[in-house]
């Protein structure tokens, strides 16, 4: 077992609970209307759901960065409801948003030493983990983020997040613009991250892709939670496919 | 006492055309959303024009056509609408502190030329003998004066009546939809951009009458009456009446002046004209105190009806 | 004589380089446009004036027209200057942002702010003439028709000097980087969980520090007036967004721009008219390229 793995208790235990969330830009104009979920240790869990269900806004909340009205975000530690970004960062969740996930004026190398900003000593040793796990960043540590192409820059900003090895790391649309063979080398490492022990959220058009990888699914339309189960009953379920599953055509295979 | 009341008189026909000049600036700002930062540009456009314009002729300048008053009013406004136009079409759809320091500028330029263009402007001499309208009916200055007062007070009146009504018709309605919820304006097919250059020159135009009338009342003109001080003056004026409303705005000038004046007053009473500067600046100072006080406590003015916040926060 | 120009340029724009980059950085990292930036220029250089007051003149050396206690006494008055610009945040800015108010309030408090501080320096000082020396300086001839002030090498020697250490401390300095961080997008910063307070705090410091630098090698020809900062702001505006903004090289690149600008425009205009200058550049790249020369391109 890897050393990540090693630093929390693998096994059945929940490590993050959203309960009953409202939340929305505007106060009074809620986009999430009762949304709740729930993601085990060592969990691979999508979010999946027609265009404008929230799902983005969501995962914007868990990470501080959109109002929430009511409801309650709970992790390992406790409640984290109202806290501002840094601090639910500390608490322990990684986030990679859709856009505007790589800070493209900065290096590769700076880019990862931001996102390990609140390591001390360790810094140097997650570097180095860093890029052992993704290779292709190490070749171009000192060019900027703008030259890579967006299947390396997703993996940039994957690495960026796990730089303070996250309990949770949440995605918003990790497969958004990629080419076929990046969406399935992307959901095959956020796979193995799973087994290392750090469980993954994310947020996915591309549906039927993400649930061939997933433990787990929830479907959220119109803000609220529709129907949520195993991946696979989900995957094989006719009238889920028919609703949610028609639209995305790509045949991503495991 | 006669004193008094000449001085009084004098206050007020100021306080009147600042009163126009902040209205100009609140539909600019209040209304739009629009930071003006050389207002006083505008207002010496405004004055310089019609002072060219119908100054009597002198020797030294090239101006001075000797036109009827009337043309100079309805010039100044036509002028400084352009120039507002010129400076929109540019900085319109820049982020709002661009359009900021683009207003600065011309401010400055307004200023630059007003000093250097000699020949049409008179540099710091500036301009005299600017007629004052229906000139020959009335007996003596003071007479004069109160009959400017209550002319201003009528045109004052009427550009509050027209700013209401134009605020409260299909075109100002539209106007507070995009100050409010700008994507929601533009999906029912209103062009943002437009509107708020509209509102823009409409603002400056005010502004234009406003010098116009003031050299009107003074007599003369010269670049010491549109300095950078007087932008911020009538800034703190919206501030301090409240923006988003004209009866705010109204009071704001009052208020403001006063302060002015009477600090003004004050320091010439109690320092020495060995510290003339010191003396200004302290007028200065208790100005700008004001506004950054009155900022922080009480952002929404005297008499406005919403705090200037934003919805979209970062930190 | 456009030789001379535009060596006069290069110099007239290390100054406004300097004031440039801090400028550059609170518009980028605070999102404001900060009319009271050039004020700490003025600061700077009335503080100075005191500091050398209180060390005794320095003697002239190596062919400059001051002392090494002007060089101390201006980093010293820049240091202050760095702490008052923080300062000034903490007690005008800070307490408007966390209230909510729009990022144009906030250039409003810049410009009520900028008055009372320069009409400060004028309780203080007056509209008097103030020199750091009375040293006159011969200009040496360094080429056929370009003469160049020993002064003026020096205020390039340090402009150089100072942009190359700030650009090793944005290059490797754990706060630096969290500038240049926050500069490109302040939510994806707190994600990674800089502490935003801190960031500014730098900022402010570094800006300060650096207009006050500028500041006071401006006071140095030929006096000092408390209108030395607020003449050049426009210019500094300008070389700022010209260069685009958040950007260092292109703070530096947009002074050095505009004071060649302004130096060959001097040329074939009236003195009067020199404001004019930076004022079209900044309408020209506002109108053709509003993120600047080498800025990145808005969203």
């Amino acid at each position: 077992m890897s050393e990540l793995c090693a630093q929390r208790s693998c096994g059945g235990q929940q490590v993050l609970e959203v309960q009953e969330l409202v939340a929305g830009y505007v106060r009074g104009l809620p986009i999430v209307q009762g949304a709740k979920l729930r993601v085990d240790a060592g969990e691979l869990v999508t979010i999946i759901g027609p265009n404008g269900a929230g799902k983005s806004t969501l995962m914007k909340a868990i990470a501080g960065l959109v109002l929430i009205e009511s409801g309650q975000v709970l992790l390992r530690s406790g409640s984290v409801l109202g806290r501002t970004p840094d601090q639910i960062m500390q608490a322990g969740v990684g986030y990679v948003p859709q856009t505007g996930n790589v800070f493209a004026t900065l290096t590769i190398h700076e880019n990862l030493r931001i996102g390990g900003y609140c390591l001390g000593a360790e810094l140097a040793q997650r570097l180095e983990q860093a890029y052992a796990m993704f290779p292709a960043l190490a070749s171009k540590r000192r060019e900027k983020a703008r030259t890579l192409s967006g299947g390396q820059r997703q993996m940039l900003a994957i690495a960026r997040a796990l730089m303070t090895q996250p309990s949770v790391l949440m995605l918003d649309e990790p497969s958004a613009g990629l080419a076929p063979m990046m969406v399935q080398e992307v959901f095959e490492r956020l796979r193995r991250l799973t087994r290392e022990g750090v469980s993954v959220l994310m947020v996915e058009q591309n549906a039927k892709g993400a649930l061939q990888y997933s433990d787990r699914a929830y479907i959220l339309v119109e803000g609220r939670n529709r129907l949520d189960g195993p991946a696979r009953g989900l995957l094989d379920d006719p009238a889920v496919a028919a609703a949610f599953l028609g639209a995305s055509r790509r045949q991503v295979h495991p | 006492m006669m004193g008094l009341a000449s001085y009084l008189v004098f206050f007020a026909c100021v306080v009147l055309v600042l009163c126009i000049l902040t209205m100009g600036l609140n539909l600019q700002w209040g209304f739009t959303g629009l930071f003006n930062a050389g207002v006083a540009g505008f207002y010496a456009i405004g004055g310089y024009t019609h002072a060219i314009l119908t100054a009597a002729p002198s020797p030294q300048l090239m101006g001075n056509f000797g036109l009827p008053w009337l043309v100079g009013i309805i010039a100044a406004m036509l002028i400084t609408a352009v120039a507002a136009l010129v400076v929109g079409l540019i900085t319109i759809r820049l982020r709002g502190d661009y359009l900021a320091i683009a207003t600065f500028g011309i401010g400055i330029m307004i200023q630059l030329v007003s000093l250097n263009l000699e020949s049409w402007t008179g540099g710091s001499q500036g301009i005299t003998r600017i007629p004052k309208p229906l000139s020959t009916w009335f007996e003596g200055s003071l007479t004069y004066n109160l009959f400017y007062l209550v002319f201003m007070v009528v045109v004052v009146a009427l550009v509050y009546w027209a700013l209401e009504r134009i605020l409260s018709s299909p075109w100002g309605r539209v106007l507070r939809a995009i100050r409010e919820d700008e994507m929601a304006a533009s999906s029912l097919g209103k062009s943002p951009l437009s509107y708020r250059l509209q509102s823009f020159v409409l603002g400056s135009t005010l502004m234009g009458l406003a010098g116009a009338l003031y050299v009107t009342f003074i007599g003369f003109v010269s670049p010491f009456d549109f300095l950078p001080i007087l932008t911020f003056q009538v800034w703190a004026m919206l501030i301090v009446g409240g923006s988003g409303n004209n009866r705010g705005a109204m009071l704001g000038a009052l208020v403001v002046w006063g302060i002015w004046a009477a600090s003004g007053v004050a320091v010439s009473k109690w320092v020495p004209p060995s510290h003339a500067a010191q003396g200004a600046a302290i007028q200065v100072i208790l100005i700008g105190l004001t506004l950054v006080l009155m900022l922080l406590f009480k952002p929404r003015g005297l008499l406005g009806e919403r705090a200037v916040v934003s919805r979209h926060l970062v930190w | 004589m456009i030789v001379q120009a535009i060596v006069d340029g290069i110099f007239t724009g290390a100054i406004v380089s300097l004031g440039a980059i801090g400028l550059s950085l609170t518009l980028q990292i605070m999102r404001f446009a900060n009319f009271a930036h050039a004020e700490f220029m003025t600061i700077g250089a009335y503080l100075a004036l005191a500091a050398v007051g209180l060390m005794g003149p320095g003697a002239p050396s190596l062919g400059l027209s001051f002392g090494w206690q002007l060089l101390v006494a201006a980093c010293l008055a820049a240091a202050l200057a760095g702490v008052l610009s923080w300062g000034l945040d903490l007690v005008v800015f800070r307490p408007l942002r966390r209230s909510g108010a729009a990022p144009l309030v906030l250039v409003f408090a810049a410009f009520g702010a900028a008055l009372i501080l320069r009409h400060v320096l004028v309780l203080i000082w007056g509209h008097d003439s103030y020199f750091y020396t009375r040293e006159l300086q011969l200009g040496v001839m360094i080429v056929p028709g370009v003469r160049v002030l020993p002064d003026q090498v020096f205020i390039l020697a340090l402009a150089i000097f100072l942009v190359t250490l700030l650009h090793l401390y944005l290059t490797h300095h754990r706060t630096g980087i969290a500038m240049r961080a926050m500069a490109e997008s302040p939510s994806l910063s707190q994600v990674c969980g800089i502490e935003v307070d801190r960031v500014m705090r730098t900022t402010w410091i570094i800006s300060g520090f650096m207009a006050a630098m500028a500041g006071v090698f401006s006071g140095l020809t030929p006096q000092l007036h408390p209108e030395l900062g607020s003449n050049i702001l426009l210019s500094i505006f300008t070389a700022a967004i010209f260069g685009g903004v958040g950007s260092l090289p292109g703070a530096v690149l947009g002074g050095l721009l505009v004071g060649i600008a302004e130096n060959l425009f001097l040329l074939v205009a009236d003195p009067g008219y020199k404001p004019a200058m930076p004022f079209l550049l900044l309408l020209g790249v506002l109108w053709l390229r509003p993120q600047g020369l080498l800025g990145e391109k808005a969203s």
